[in-house]
């Protein structure tokens, strides 16, 4: 990418609250009936949300992917509608913060900002799509419903029980993995998005689901050995651990040597891990838009010291734009759980996953 | 009184190629963080003793953050250093805070037309309180006086300049103290009535 546009990444970021808090102020003064409904401390409010905003755009720019501001954005979108607040509010602070960052930018750092707030700003003009929940039509869908629900009652041994026992009649452990928890943890992820789950709620189910694992993933003996080490983790501020293990069970059900190193993981420790384990195969996952750059460091160095080693990544932050994973030196992108192993036995040669 | 300035261009040698604003204005982005590095402690020292908050204050280096960005290109080496630049712009900068008050003042622009050799750059680099306390600093032994404009100039603190100095952290805030009494008395001696009594910050 240009220069200029890497320049434009390293200022936002440098200064994210500092733009941010001209945006608020500009907003508050043109809009101080919308600023009203933010309570008091209106300013703050809104500079905390745009600071937001400001670092969602650096990484969009970093990545020269306009589809990741516009994801960011939608995201935001979504949440201010769940919290019955305005849209044309966050619509109205997106158009600020495009006025100062392209008059108060330096000028040779502006040239990508006007189009990515473009893209941003005509999320608005299309009618709000929300995510859609759990089918409850479906037996998987339902399943993945009553566990939510019987966590959510404070039932977790019912929860855990209900889909412990539909294994032991018959449902494929990777099918509970694929079709029912995943499902299930990405509802909740929803819900909480949405409001209506506290995060409180949310560790609850999330804490259960840990505990099922560990009682599913003993049901599965691999039907042959893999002698392949893949370790997985999630880095910098990615604290979202449950996905990297998932999937690490399942490379073990499927006869590899396989890490979790949970999450919130310093690169200089990933780096340890991968030469220390000598790991043939690194998977790497990032939630937010935010913890793109930190994951594309964090292989960066990987690579510094293990050279040879092959990165698979995934995660919610790769879902707005399916090329990403090329910008952030990967070596393959896996889109659902149920493509990890197949896309990690494809990376290392290996004709079964 | 304000604070110690001695002749920037003898504390903080920088040449055109080492500029971290020039760099910035031609498009480097490394050199982003490093001026960030560089210079906070420099500029919250500075607006910390205008800005008694430190929330506000923290507003306000980050405010200066985006003025040096977007004038990084209006440094010139000829004409005045590098860290004399930038304790320019955080002096405007609060200027214009306490003048706005209830607003935010959006990021300036330095005038085409400003003479910084006559004017602003006299204003902090040749006040007749920074020609004495230069004065008064050549009296330092040159590590002494190294330690002080370190502090004093650069708004390190006493960790960061035994860690740059490789001192030990007693004999650093020996040499500050025993510094900035030098400065004080010779200033004292030697200031007209208008200066008299004033110390060193």
């Amino acid at each position: 990418m240009s220069d200029n546009g890497l320049l434009a990444a390293s200022l936002l970021n440098g200064s994210a609250g500092a733009y941010a808090g001209f945006a608020a102020s500009q907003f508050c003064e043109k809009h101080p009936e919308a600023a009203q409904r933010f309570g008091s401390d209106a300013f703050s409010a809104w500079k905390a949300n745009l600071t937001v905003r400001v670092r969602e755009l650096a990484v969009a720019v970093e990545m020269q992917s306009p589809d990741l501001f516009v994801a960011s954005v939608q995201w935001a979108r979504e949440s201010f509608a769940a919290r019955d607040l305005p849209q044309d509010d966050l619509r109205a602070s997106l158009e600020c913060l495009t006025d100062v960052l392209t008059h108060d930018l330096p000028e040779h750092a502006r040239d990508p900002i006007p189009e990515y707030c473009a893209r941003g700003l005509e999320v608005f003009e299309a009618p709000l799509a929300t995510t859609p929940g759990l089918d409850p039509s479906s037996q998987h869908g339902r399943m993945a419903l009553t566990y939510i629900e019987a966590c959510l009652s404070g039932d977790t041994r019912r929860a855990m029980d209900q889909i412990l026992q539909a294994t032991e009649n018959g449902l494929d452990v990777r099918s509970a993995y694929f079709e029912v928890i995943a499902p299930a943890q990405r509802e909740v992820g929803r819900l909480w998005h949405l409001g209506q789950l506290g995060i409180h709620e949310e560790h609850v189910v999330t804490a259960a689901t840990h505990s099922l694992l560990t009682l599913l993933a003993e049901r599965v003996r691999p039907q042959e050995t893999i002698d392949k080490l893949v370790v997985g983790s999630a880095v910098g501020d990615d604290q979202h651990e449950l996905g990297i293990r998932m999937i690490m069970d399942l490379f073990a059900m499927a006869g590899w040597r396989s890490l979790s190193l949970g999450g919130h993981m310093p690169a200089t420790n990933l780096t340890l891990a991968v030469r220390g384990f000598d790991a043939d195969l690194l998977l790497l996952s990032a939630t937010l838009v935010t913890h793109l750059t930190a994951l594309r460091d964090a292989i960066a160095e990987v690579r510094t010291h293990s050279p040879g080693i092959k990165v698979l990544v995934g995660g919610l932050a790769f879902q707005a734009d399916p090329t990403v994973w090329r910008r952030v030196g990967a070596d393959g992108f896996a889109a659902s759980v149920s493509d990890a192993v197949p896309e990690g036995a494809r990376l290392l040669g290996i004709s079964s996953g | 009184m304000g604070s110690v300035v001695a002749d920037p261009r003898e504390l903080d040698p920088v040449g055109a190629e080492d500029s971290f604003l020039l760099r910035i204005a031609n498009g480097d982005h490394g050199a982003v963080k490093a001026c960030i590095d560089k210079y906070g402690n420099l500029v919250w020292s500075i607006v910390r003793r205008m800005v008694p908050s430190p929330a506000d204050a923290e507003d306000a280096v980050q405010e200066v953050f985006l003025d040096l960005w977007k004038n990084a290109s209006r440094f010139e080496p000829g004409r005045s250093s590098e860290v004399a630049f930038v304790a320019m712009v955080t002096r405007r900068r609060m200027i214009d805070r306490l003048r706005a008050r209830d607003r935010r003042p959006r990021t300036m622009a330095i005038p085409e037309e400003m003479d910084f050799s006559s004017d602003e750059h006299e204003r902090i680099e040749r006040s007749a309180e920074a020609s004495l306390a230069m004065r008064a600093l050549k009296e330092l032994k040159p590590e002494q006086r190294r330690v002080v404009i370190l502090s004093v100039v650069e708004g390190m603190s006493h960790g960061e300049i035994s860690e740059r100095m490789r001192l030990p952290l007693g004999t650093v805030k020996s040499y500050i103290r025993r510094g900035l009494t030098v400065v004080r008395e010779s200033l004292a001696s030697s200031a007209p009535k208008g200066i008299e009594g004033g110390g060193v910050e």
